[in-house]
């Protein structure tokens, strides 16, 4: 049976979740599977302080098990799941102002347990932290989450041309960070 | 802030990455990449960027505590974080799945071990125990420290019937000459079966007797052109005729791996634990060694339930039979082998791949571990029905008869 999970769809799961029975804790646990890294690496990349980020991801699941119903016409499971963790990252950023923390980026944090430290990496979240949140949320959710302009669009209820906008400009303003170390970019593009 | 875009080839070049472009600007951008050193670097600056991006494993890593309190919270119990946690656990449920048809090996096992047990050993056709071998050779070497005066008067008995053979094979006897060498032959055996003690004494290896029959002396006293086989026995009848069975057992043990014709019967019973579900097989086979330690075996066998239907309301279904054929190798007390077989259930016919090893724990029986996999050879109508290519693994015994 735990294959049979794994082969349905995420709308299929989504409507097994709402059936309250022993199939919706299965069908929670894989949703979960499937999507609980790119909605923490939307939050942990937005919030850029991992104990919030901990706390939105976790409210996030927690939200989205408690709202599943049958009502709702669900196409778009990941999508919907980082619309909830969407608006509770921009509410936890309107609460309380978002500040790097030195231990987020010094070389002594969870990348260092990583023998092959990508320098790279951590001039492109550096860069992240400046961009306006408008753009970085675009660029995450791009990059990150690997989802598409009409995803993000309606993710952000934005239009798609404005998607296209920001996520060109997000991306153009980590050029312009990374441009004194384009030397060394060109060894990490082998 | 302006927002609007302007169809520049810098900005084709992000939406061609991230595959929204279309395809007549794509094929447009192209033309303009081969021509411009300073697009053609800004596109390997963003490539570097997106692949930086999927080296962030510390941003896609839900924290482990993340996970457990959201599902503490919901009062899920999450399986992925229970087989993570406790391997061990995992293993313990896997075996609690099917003590069930364990237990029933078990039990049907000792029953067979209750009514075999006692049949007649035919030394012949059996796969014998070393260590028994070994057991009842230091029971006869005690007994050979003991009985020297007995051993003497047998070889002279022999001596006797050796002499008498002599007589026969010489046609008329000529008394005085015969029995000169008669009285030479007898001394030359009794001297070498001394020396064959000896050997016995010191061990109960067949190399030992080896080299003991390797004395062309011995050979040439005997004047028989025999087979090592034979000689191990001749030389055992000579010394002590009640080492002959043990010798000859262990003959068979050392040299049934050469031994072509020899075959053994097995009855294996086995608890089987699948996706369909736990269940049983029982089923007989017959191995025929071969040179270097391998064995061809073949078999049939019945598995009840192999396959079933995904859902819940699955019918009582008819135990399939399998024909197997396997190849077996031997070493130590250890048989790892691989099992082809082709099973028939119901309306379709399917195909199993076995492998597994066996471990002789006691003489004539084996303990018995594998894993098989089912794949259908026709299919029913109702296939999606089914769970497809059902795994299983197997614990149980075998029985040599």
């Amino acid at each position: 049976m735990k294959k049979s999970f794994e082969e349905y769809g995420d709308e299929k799961l989504y409507y097994l979740l709402c059936e309250e029975n022993e199939n919706s804790d299965r069908a929670f646990a894989e949703l979960y599977a499937r999507h609980s890294s790119r909605v923490f690496a939307y939050c942990r990349r937005f919030l850029g302080n991992k104990e919030e980020a901990q706390d939105v991801f976790q409210e996030t699941f927690i939200r989205f098990h408690q709202s599943s119903s049958k009502d709702r016409v669900m196409t778009n499971v990941p999508a919907y799941i980082l619309r909830i963790a969407r608006n509770l990252c921009v509410n936890s950023k309107r609460k309380e102002k978002s500040h790097l923390t030195f231990e987020d980026y010094m070389v002594g944090d969870d990348d260092e347990s990583k023998s092959d430290k990508d320098e790279l990496l951590e001039l492109v979240k550096t860069a992240l932290e400046v961009l306006p949140d408008k753009y970085k949320e675009m660029f995450i959710l791009r990059e990150y989450d690997g989802m598409s302009y009409a995803e993000i669009g309606e993710i952000t209820d934005e239009s798609v041309s404005t998607v296209k906008v920001r996520i060109y400009r997000a991306k153009q303003k980590i050029r312009e960070v990374l441009s004194p170390y384009i030397n060394e970019l060109e060894k990490f593009n082998k | 802030m302006n927002e609007n875009l302007h169809n520049t080839p810098s900005e084709w070049l992000t939406f061609m990455l991230d595959g929204e472009l279309d395809k007549t600007q794509e094929a447009e951008l192209y033309s303009q990449l081969g021509n411009d050193p300073a697009l053609q670097s800004e596109m390997n600056e963003l490539i570097a960027i997106s692949k930086s991006v999927k080296k962030d494993t510390e941003a896609f890593t839900p924290p482990l505590s993340a996970t457990k309190n959201i599902f503490e919270t919901l009062g899920i119990n999450n399986p992925a974080t229970s087989a993570a946690s406790s391997n061990s656990a995992s293993i313990l449920g896997v075996l609690s799945k099917f003590w069930k048809p364990v237990a029933a090996g078990i039990t049907t096992s000792l029953v067979a071990l209750l009514v075999f047990f006692n049949s007649d050993d035919k030394p012949a056709d059996r796969q014998l125990e070393s260590n028994l071998i070994e057991n009842e050779s230091s029971a006869i070497v005690s007994k050979i420290d003991n009985n020297n005066s007995q051993k003497i008067d047998d070889n002279k008995n022999l001596a006797l019937l050796s002499g008498n053979d002599e007589t026969e094979s010489s046609g008329q006897a000529d008394n005085s000459d015969n029995s000169e060498s008669r009285i030479n032959s007898n001394n030359y055996l009794e001297r070498t079966n001394n020396q064959d003690n000896q050997y016995l004494d010191n061990t109960n290896s067949s190399d030992q007797i080896e080299n003991v029959l390797n004395d062309d002396e011995v050979n040439a006293a005997k004047n028989i052109n025999i087979t090592s086989a034979n000689r191990i026995s001749l030389v055992n009848d000579f010394v002590n005729p009640s080492n002959s069975e043990l010798w000859q057992f262990e003959l068979n043990d050392n040299q049934k791996r050469n031994n072509i014709s020899t075959l053994n019967l097995r009855l294996v019973l086995n608890g089987r634990s699948s996706q369909a579900q736990s269940n049983f097989a029982v089923g007989g086979e017959i191995s025929k060694y071969l040179k270097n330690d391998f064995s061809l075996s073949a078999g049939l066998e019945i598995v009840n339930n192999p396959l079933r239907k995904i859902d819940g309301n699955a019918v009582s279904l008819n135990p399939a039979g399998y024909l197997n054929l396997g190849i077996e190798y031997s070493f130590n007390d250890f048989t790892p082998y691989v099992k082809n077989g082709i099973g028939r259930f119901e309306q379709f016919f399917t195909y199993k791949l076995e492998t597994g090893i066996s471990y002789n724990i006691y003489q004539r029986l084996d303990l018995n571990a594998s894993f098989d996999v089912n794949m259908f050879i026709t299919q029913p109508d109702n296939f999606e029905n089914y769970i497809k290519n059902p795994t299983a693994f197997s614990f149980g015994f075998k029985y040599g008869i």
